[in-house]
């Protein structure tokens, strides 16, 4: 019923979860949180129920039950509180309980940071496949910018779980705005900071139609390559460019290196709105990148070099790793890549929800592949 | 009078400083056993300077013992291991994605109970002191001594470490104990990586640390004896044998900070260059700037942040080729054998600036190909000045210090560097670094922005790091606001930070002189 017949499925098992930790760090564009701690505790679930089956979408049956998992809340608390490991089955198994029928696989709502693990642990555990897709292809910081939401998928019914076995079913919402705020709340009254949520219940030919596609295996792919090349940052943007050509992902590009010279931030609103400015080595050129959550716009000169949704991960030259919004610090020196988003996530309907006016920036999204390339930089 | 004595992996440095005039210095090659090296290195310098040991108001101490411990898995303790806030964390094992042959040396084995707080300090259950206390009953049954207790969001309340603690020495008054509240900052994972090495340490902390202050006594030596930190600061041997992994990577550190009072200025850079790299480093207010990463010791991640410090493979054993091409290789110690200036066959970077005719060494003056000594004076160039350049957080030229054997190898001029300073005895830097060090305090508070503003967070963890501080020996009137770094806790409805603080203050001889049970 699930899968149709004469194909194969992917696995996933604890061996992988480092190149999926970082690649998800990477496609997290600074959110989604340290992925260290989902890591671990994905690589113990992965060792101890097995490996996990990650199949192509077009293996889908079309009546196939897929349901979105991943978690909600406050990375920097998931730093001190990880999670009690029952919280991820117990949404699940709530959701199931009042569709009245077993989920025939997972899927992320977002492949970037800890939430791109995360069902991997819970498939493990529930022996599910998990769809090759997510949500978003990065990490964005609600509910509403889930592209299942954008085309059309009710976030509804929804249930949440927290430690301490609270456990929540919102069995409507009216809208994708009102289900973020709810989630948000809950964790916050019931988890101490966090929640994790089973929502959007799909069928296999909505899951078609709405998610961004292979992009768990891209994580993979995207990880191995920054395990492989390290502070090589240059070998590692042309094996970047190789991933991402055949994809629907858009241009890569490297936009700036130079050190974190200022760094201005305040929470607000359950943002972490930041202001980030990295100054080329030892010249006067200084690039701006506006943070909420996720690094969302860069500029340099007043002049746009990439905007949200089209990615902007930062490396550390250090170590080629991720450096994520909630850790960067003055003084790091770092590399600006620029990467265009996947298609879904720049189509009119989707840019009424993830560009740059849907975070109160007073400017329009322009596609990377038209900005004016950055000059060459040292 | 102070003595700073620096252990280093081959020479132990030691200096003894009248105020700020350095009286004395020595270098010798350190011993097997350490303490007999650090003993004599101390007689030589109070012989040297004709003082008495009563004169003598404080000894500071940097060693690698402690890191070296847990790096070569020599006499560290099994220890139980005790989690607090089980229903937050248990999904991620104590000890997870360690080496396996330390975890076996470190952890006799582990226990989560529930309990511990919440990010405002809060507790949302009570801590099962049951469970806890049957877990010490069987840890002590099995001849464990040694605990590491950590508690989820014991940054924003200790409670239940304390009370986990008193549990502990109710049962047992002897055991060996360390609470994550007291080792750092939010992050379970890698505070708990630290609670679980420093408990581990503990009873060869006590040897060691007591060895030197029995040592010292004999040599009439009755002052407060410090040890050198990583962040540049020093705490009481006292303070030491309860917290040894604050000992871990303490001399990078101490070199910079003796360079600060070598050339009296506190921004700048400065270049510590050996026999095979030059490391180089940042000093913003007299203190080396941090790394931005986290930091593995042997093999474990911890949340402490050391010293940002470029290392450059040029040396003053680095050999150089016919392309005028220097290092990364370099004959090190053996520079007195195989240097040509000495006779040796291999040419080096000090055998140019031999004869170059920059400095006199060795007992002949090499011969080297027309254009060489060119050539390499421009790579060397070249390198520093791009190394200074990655450094350097702003395009201002900054005045680079220059300390350590080698220095003669760093050019007069290089970009971005407003001067080049050489002070004097720069070769025992690290030592006198470790006698001026002074003493620092941190604390952290996580706090809504509801309920209490930006503010009174700050107040309130820097009160508490001026507690900290001055238990560890400042003077209270001496502290001083070093550093106010705050972590968002984004995606929550109620937004929230994490305020984290730290004070430097001048060492509290007087008192400590009499006053030592601290703690």
């Amino acid at each position: 019923m699930l899968i149709a017949s004469g194909c194969t499925a992917m696995h996933v098992d604890a061996s992988d979860v480092q190149a999926l930790a970082l690649g998800g760090a990477f496609l997290a564009t600074g959110g989604g949180g340290d992925t260290l701690i989902g890591e671990i505790t994905t690589g113990v679930a992965l060792e101890q129920f097995g490996p996990v089956a990650l199949i192509d979408v077009q293996t889908l049956a079309d009546d196939a039950l897929v349901l979105a998992v991943g978690g909600a809340g406050s990375p920097t608390i998931m730093q001190e509180k990880p999670s009690a490991g029952d919280e991820p089955r117990a949404a699940l198994e709530t959701l199931e309980r009042y569709l009245g029928r077993p989920a025939d696989a997972l899927i992320a709502f977002e492949a970037g940071g800890m939430n791109a693990l995360l069902p991997l642990a819970l498939a493990a555990e529930r022996k599910l496949p998990v769809v090759d897709a997510d949500g978003m292809g990065r990490a964005f910081p609600e509910l509403q910018m889930e592209s299942f939401s954008i085309y059309g998928i009710q976030a509804t019914p929804l249930a949440m779980a927290t430690e301490l076995d609270n456990r929540v079913l919102i069995e409507h919402a009216s809208s994708p705005e009102v289900a973020e705020q709810l989630v948000r709340q809950f964790a916050v009254a019931a988890g101490g900071g966090h929640c994790v949520s089973a929502e959007h219940p799909m069928s296999g030919a909505e899951v078609k139609r709405v998610a961004v596609l292979g992009t768990l295996s891209l994580c993979r792919h995207i990880g191995a390559a920054l395990l492989k090349h390290g502070p090589r940052i240059d070998t590692f943007v042309a094996s970047l460019e190789a991933l991402l050509a055949p994809t629907h992902y858009g241009e890569v590009r490297l936009l700036f290196r130079g050190k974190v010279v200022d760094l201005s931030r305040r929470v607000e609103g359950g943002y972490d709105l930041g202001l980030l400015q990295i100054a080329a080595f030892g010249a006067a050129e200084t690039v701006e990148i506006r943070i909420k959550n996720e690094y969302l716009t860069a500029h340099c000169d007043g002049q746009p070099l990439a905007l949200t949704p089209d990615l902007i991960c930062i490396l550390d030259n250090e170590t080629g790793r991720p450096i994520t919004a909630e850790t960067i610090r003055y003084g790091q020196r770092v590399t600006v890549l620029g990467i265009g988003a996947p298609a879904l996530m720049r189509t009119p309907r989707a840019l009424t929800v993830v560009a740059p006016r849907n975070f109160g920036f007073d400017f329009d999204y322009v596609p990377i592949e038209e900005l004016p390339r950055p000059s060459e930089r040292r | 009078m102070r003595i700073g004595v620096d252990v280093g992996g081959t020479h132990t440095d030691a200096a003894l400083l009248d105020g700020e005039t350095l009286r004395a210095s020595t270098k010798q090659l350190t011993s097997d056993d350490i303490a007999s090296g650090v003993l004599a290195a101390v007689r030589t310098v109070l012989d040297a300077a004709g003082v008495a040991p009563a004169q003598i108001s404080m000894i500071v101490l940097g060693t690698t013992q402690m890191t070296n411990a847990v790096v070569e898995r020599q006499r560290l303790e099994a220890v139980g291991a005790l989690r607090i806030g089980a229903q937050s964390s248990r999904a991620l094992p104590v000890a997870a994605q360690w080496p396996a042959d330390l975890r076996a040396h470190c952890v006799a084995d582990s226990v989560m109970v529930d309990g511990g707080h919440e990010y405002d300090g809060s507790a949302r259950i009570a801590t099962d002191e049951g469970t806890l206390a049957e877990a010490v009953d069987a840890f002590l049954g099995r001849g464990v001594e040694a605990f590491a207790v950590t508690g989820v969001f014991a940054t924003a309340n200790p409670a239940a470490e304390l009370a986990a603690a008193a549990v502990i020495r109710a049962r047992a008054p002897q055991a060996r104990i360390a609470l994550s509240h007291q080792l750092g900052r939010i992050g379970l994972y890698q505070r708990e990586n630290a609670t679980l090495l420093n408990a581990s340490l503990l009873r060869h902390a006590e040897r060691v640390f007591s060895a030197f202050e029995a040592a010292f006594a004999e040599l009439k030596l009755r002052c407060p004896l410090f040890i050198s930190q990583n962040d540049g600061t020093v705490m009481t041997a006292r303070f030491a044998r309860q917290f040894p992994v604050l000992t871990f990577s303490s001399g990078p550190t101490n070199s910079m900070r003796g360079a600060a009072f070598l050339s009296g200025v506190a921004d700048a850079m400065v270049v510590d260059v050996g026999g095979t790299t030059s490391d180089i480093g940042m000093l913003q207010q007299g203190f080396p700037r941090p790394s931005g990463s986290a930091v593995s010791v042997g093999g474990v991640l911890t949340n402490f942040r050391m010293p940002d410090v470029l290392a450059l493979g040029i040396g003053g054993g680095s050999l150089v080729a016919d392309d005028g091409s220097v290092g990364p290789l370099s004959v090190g110690r053996e520079l007195p054998s195989r240097a040509l200036c000495f006779g040796g066959e291999q040419r080096t970077a000090t055998d140019v600036a031999v004869a170059t005719g920059r400095i006199s060494l060795g007992d002949r003056i090499p011969i080297l190909a027309e254009g060489l000594s060119d050539r390499v004076a421009t790579e060397i160039r070249r390198r520093f000045e791009h190394t200074i350049d990655k450094l350097k957080t702003e395009a201002r030229e900054l005045p680079l210090i220059v300390v350590g054997g080698g220095g003669f190898l760093v050019p007069d001029v290089l970009d971005g560097v407003s001067e080049v300073l050489r002070p004097e005895h720069a070769d025992v830097a690290n030592a006198i670094g470790a006698a001026f060090a002074q003493v620092s305090g941190e604390a952290e508070v996580a706090f809504a922005h509801r309920v209490r503003s930006r503010d009174e967070a700050r107040a309130e963890a820097q009160a508490q790091a001026e507690a900290r501080a001055i238990e560890a020996g400042a003077v209270p009137d001496s502290l001083k606001l070093v550093d106010v770094d705050e972590t968002p806790m984004a995606y929550l409805a109620e937004p929230g930070s994490i305020l984290a603080t730290k004070v430097i203050g001048d060492v509290d001889v007087d008192r400590l002189g009499v006053h030592r049970d601290a703690r």
